[in-house]
């Protein structure tokens, strides 16, 4: 399942393939390449801005992603920066996304990695990158409490006013 | 003797330029003179001096330049089948003609106007040209080129691939004023005006058009053209189909014919915002019923302010035929029939259309005599028409019925400018801030696709400061980046 998958470890993967990735993306998967851009032309053109993403710079497999704070919760008013990494075989395996804002929040541990169904073992190819940050900011006044990653928030989440100290002390702007 | 001969002729070759082919004769005369004489720099000198003072100035309108510049291909042609001289004495000429701004509209109209036009020649004989080349050296055009062997690159082997570079006038005029891409995408305005403002389009003409085109571009650039006359000819069959239906289901008193375009083929269109006469509009609703449960899952979207009506406007007195009058007319004077008298105002807020356009619309009536303004933007029709009111010449200013009815070449720019828009906040909201260069090295990779042309860095740095004048963006330090909301 999804919190048994060591997010240290996963991270420290991910970084060492990257340098490789860059080289070998730009060269082939031109399917994938094409979808992306077609994301990223969608999303473009959609008139919703409470999120957003962008990649970060001429790989088109990493993009950055922004998520505004849902309207009349803890987080409104508040942006959320993540990072996105296209895997290859995308969209036939979901991205690994990862909060870069720091984030209090039950399913969202200190290093910024996601607990959230359709990244792991519910992803289809029908998710895009516009369903998938609209999942995430639908997961933030949502939380899962019953799987925790931070199990300080999750404890804390019945009492809001505590809980939103926390977020506020916690958020911090990149 | 020769030389002062070639003097002679030399300074009055412009005028021999302009005369082709009557002058023919004389242009041979200098051929014979001029190996015999050390004239060549003199000549081109002489002749671009004289090119400058006499055509390259704002006082020659482009299609005059166009045909003196063809002339001038030929006549250096017969002069110089090498082409040697062609280039250098046109060199001024591409560079002038660059510089105004009409030039492809202006080509691309002489290719394919009706009346007999060099270009429309040199398109129709380019093809026979192509169709040629097999087979060399039968027909009269090939047999001029063939005279003497190409002195530059002498390669005898193939005579008309050389001939060609120096025979293909529409190619030569097409590199000139840049890419194939401007001209393809003026052709395609122009068909599009043309397409739409002829209800009676000669469809069979415009396509052996196309054809001809489409040897010289390739396929894929014309591609969206043939869907644009495809589309013609599949709305004139509907509506014929639709016609049919309609005159089923009893009586109609305002035919309606429609042009179904595809969208995603034709250039943009000038939008404009105008609501038709309530009877006109019903009308199109049951047209757009009918066409609905012809086409299956499709619907119409019509664009209300283009298109053409013919009117007949019965009077007490007479009775008055109005052809091809634009829809806006034609739902002024249908509003008047209801009612006699309206206020600028009140006729603005139930067409929808600004008082300021409309008084300019209702200009046209008043120049026909139909419409009076009795008081301060209180418009009256005109049941009888007094005779002495005819007689009186009234300052009216008719607005100029030649509009397009594509969205001029700015408009179009500014939509694309507005889709890079959206992509440069979408970029600036994840990546923070960004510096100009930076800015329009990921537009590149990732906005400037499909039919949109680039956009220079000048250009969005024009662009982007626009948009910090209007607070849409914040500049510091080299950087831009979106303001806090």
């Amino acid at each position: 399942m999804a919190q048994n998958v060591n997010p240290s470890q996963e991270q420290h993967s991910s970084n060492a393939k990257r340098n490789d990735d860059n080289k070998k993306y730009s060269t082939d998967n031109h399917a994938v390449t094409k979808r992306l851009h077609k994301e990223l032309m969608t999303l473009m053109m959609s008139q919703d801005k409470s999120v957003s993403a962008f990649p970060e710079g001429e790989n088109l497999f990493r993009w950055i992603g922004t998520i505004m704070g849902p309207k009349d919760t803890v987080y409104e008013n508040q942006k959320y920066k993540l990072s996105m990494q296209f895997p290859n075989s995308y969209p036939y395996s979901a991205p690994i996304v990862k909060f870069i804002t720091p984030c209090f929040h039950p399913n969202v541990d200190t290093g910024g990695n996601i607990c959230l169904d359709i990244l792991k073992d519910k992803w289809s190819a029908l998710y895009d990158v516009r369903t998938i940050l609209l999942s995430i900011q639908a997961l933030l006044c949502e939380p899962n409490i019953a799987s925790p990653l931070n199990s300080l928030a999750a404890e804390l989440w019945r009492s809001q006013a505590q809980y939103k100290k926390h977020v506020d002390d916690t958020y911090k702007e990149v | 003797m020769y030389e002062i001969y070639t003097k002679v002729r030399i300074n009055q070759l412009f005028g021999i330029i302009i005369e082709y082919p009557d002058s023919i004769p004389a242009l041979q005369d200098l051929k014979t003179c001029l190996p015999k004489t050390d004239l060549r720099s003199h000549l081109t000198r002489k002749l671009q001096k004289s090119m400058e003072t006499r055509l390259l100035h704002t006082g020659v309108s482009t299609p005059d330049i166009l045909t003196a510049y063809v002339a001038t291909i030929r006549s250096m042609r017969v002069l110089d089948p090498s082409g040697l001289l062609l280039g250098v004495i046109t060199q001024p000429i591409h560079q002038y003609l660059r510089r105004r701004d009409d030039t492809v509209r202006c080509v691309v109209s002489s290719l394919t106007e009706d009346g007999p036009s060099d270009l429309a020649d040199e398109l129709i004989k380019g093809e026979a040209l192509q169709t040629d080349e097999n087979t060399p050296s039968d027909d009269e055009e090939t047999n001029w080129e063939n005279w003497m062997p190409d002195p530059v690159d002498a390669d005898p082997n193939k005579p008309l691939a050389s001939n060609r570079r120096t025979s293909d006038i529409i190619s030569m005029l097409v590199n000139v004023y840049g890419s194939r891409e401007l001209f393809v995408n003026e052709y395609r305005t122009l068909l599009a005006d043309r397409l739409l403002t002829s209800l009676t389009c000669d469809t069979e003409k415009e396509i052996r058009y196309l054809e001809l085109l489409k040897l010289r571009f390739g396929d894929s650039q014309l591609h969206y053209c043939e869907v644009m006359l495809k589309d013609i000819v599949d709305s004139k069959r509907i509506t014929q189909n639709i016609k049919q239906d309609l005159s089923l289901d009893g009586e109609t008193d305002i035919p309606i014919s429609s042009m179904i375009l595809s969208a995603q083929f034709w250039p943009a269109f000038k939008e404009e915002k105008c609501e038709l006469h309530p009877n006109v509009n019903e009308q199109m609703k049951k047209y757009t019923t009918c066409f609905e449960t012809l086409k299956g899952n499709r619907t119409l979207c019509w664009k209300k302010h283009l298109g053409l009506v013919d009117l007949d406007i019965e009077l007490p007195d007479r009775t008055i035929n109005f052809y091809s009058v634009t829809p806006i007319h034609a739902t002024i004077i249908l509003h008047f029939q209801d009612k006699c008298q309206w206020n600028l105002d009140e006729l603005s807020r139930v067409m929808q259309v600004p008082p300021t356009v409309l008084r300019r619309k209702i200009g046209f009536w008043e120049s026909q005599y139909l419409i009076v303004q009795t008081s301060q933007d209180v418009f009256q029709l005109v049941e009888k028409s007094e005779k002495d009111n005819l007689d009186v010449p009234r300052e009216i200013i008719i607005e100029d019925e030649s509009e397009s009815a594509m969205a001029s070449t700015q408009d179009q720019r500014e939509e694309e400018l507005q889709t890079f828009w959206s992509y440069v906040t979408g970029m600036l909201m994840n990546l923070d801030s960004l510096p100009l260069e930076r800015i329009h090295q990921v537009l590149k990779m990732f906005a400037f696709q499909g039919p949109t042309t680039e956009c220079s860095l000048q250009e969005l740095k024009h662009f982007l400061d626009r948009k910090v004048r209007e607070h849409q963006l914040v500049y510091s330090n080299g950087f831009y980046k979106l303001p806090k909301l």
